[in-house]
């Protein structure tokens, strides 16, 4: 295994009731040599100017606090953020440890994410 | 590697760079998953400890190394994670040094810190109860 961090996004948007809902899809690790990727894909025009974000972690292998850091940052700062999470995986272990699931919107189902932000996010 | 045949320890001595923390935690998992246990916990653990040492080991000075150390002994694996830094100091204001020692405290059935001027070590211990495998 080399010692490049892989971590890669897709973006994609889907109408919501009243306006656009981007979805980030991250794959990967996310660490200290890769969480200012997730940081700059979370900065995008295309995701910064959207009604509402979802990122979408699942296929994410490892993510330590670094990347949890990076995730405070987006709630924060996003209007409409909601993380989409596999159950058992390394992000739920984490989410798991830390308590943070009360400080960030968390769903392991895309409708059930797509239903939370889609009705707020503005035309 | 197969466990059978997986090394007893396994020695590192890593650049500090934030592409240390993903060797470390690689060679880490590998390691231990050739001796069969679940390697999750110690893999987020070995990377917050590198991580730590990369984000506040050598402020204000030039990067040193970061050395890591694993093995095993009858009830534990047990992975050191060293740097030859400034050492803790009570006061950082640099962030995320509270979320990692947290994590590691939780991940590890027991973990120890060792801090002066001449760097930092956490020693941390994984029971094999715990993590399963081995035999």
């Amino acid at each position: 295994m080399s010692a490049d961090t892989f971590l890669s996004f897709d973006i994609s948007t889907r109408q919501g009731e009243v306006g656009g809902v981007v979805t980030v899809r991250a794959t990967g690790e996310i660490d200290l040599a890769s969480a200012d990727r997730l940081s700059k894909a979370l900065n995008g025009d295309d995701v910064t100017q959207a009604g509402a974000v979802i990122l979408d972690l699942r296929d994410v292998a490892f993510i330590d606090s670094s990347g949890l850091r990076v995730l405070m940052t987006a709630e924060r700062e996003l209007a409409e953020f909601a993380l989409l999470v596999a159950t058992e995986s390394p992000v739920d272990r984490l989410f798991e440890l830390t308590e943070i699931n009360s400080h960030l919107s968390v769903f392991f189902d895309e409708e059930s994410a797509f239903a939370a932000v889609s009705g707020k996010a503005e035309a | 590697m197969s466990a059978a045949s997986a090394a007893s320890e396994l020695v590192l001595d890593l650049p500090s760079r934030p592409s240390s923390v993903t060797s470390a935690r690689h060679a880490v998992t590998e390691w231990a998953a050739a001796l069969g246990v679940s390697t999750g916990d110690i893999a987020l653990a070995v990377s917050e400890a590198v991580a730590n040492a990369v984000m506040h080991a050598f402020q204000g000075r030039a990067p040193g190394t970061i050395s890591v150390h694993a093995s095993r002994n009858a009830k534990a694996l047990v992975v050191t994670v060293a740097d030859d830094g400034i050492g803790m100091t009570p006061n950082l204001e640099s962030p995320g040094l509270g979320m990692g020692v947290s994590l590691i405290s939780k991940l590890a059935s027991d973990v120890h810190f060792d801090s002066s001027d001449r760097g930092t070590t956490i020693a941390m211990s994984f029971d094999l109860d715990i993590l399963g495998g081995m035999g």
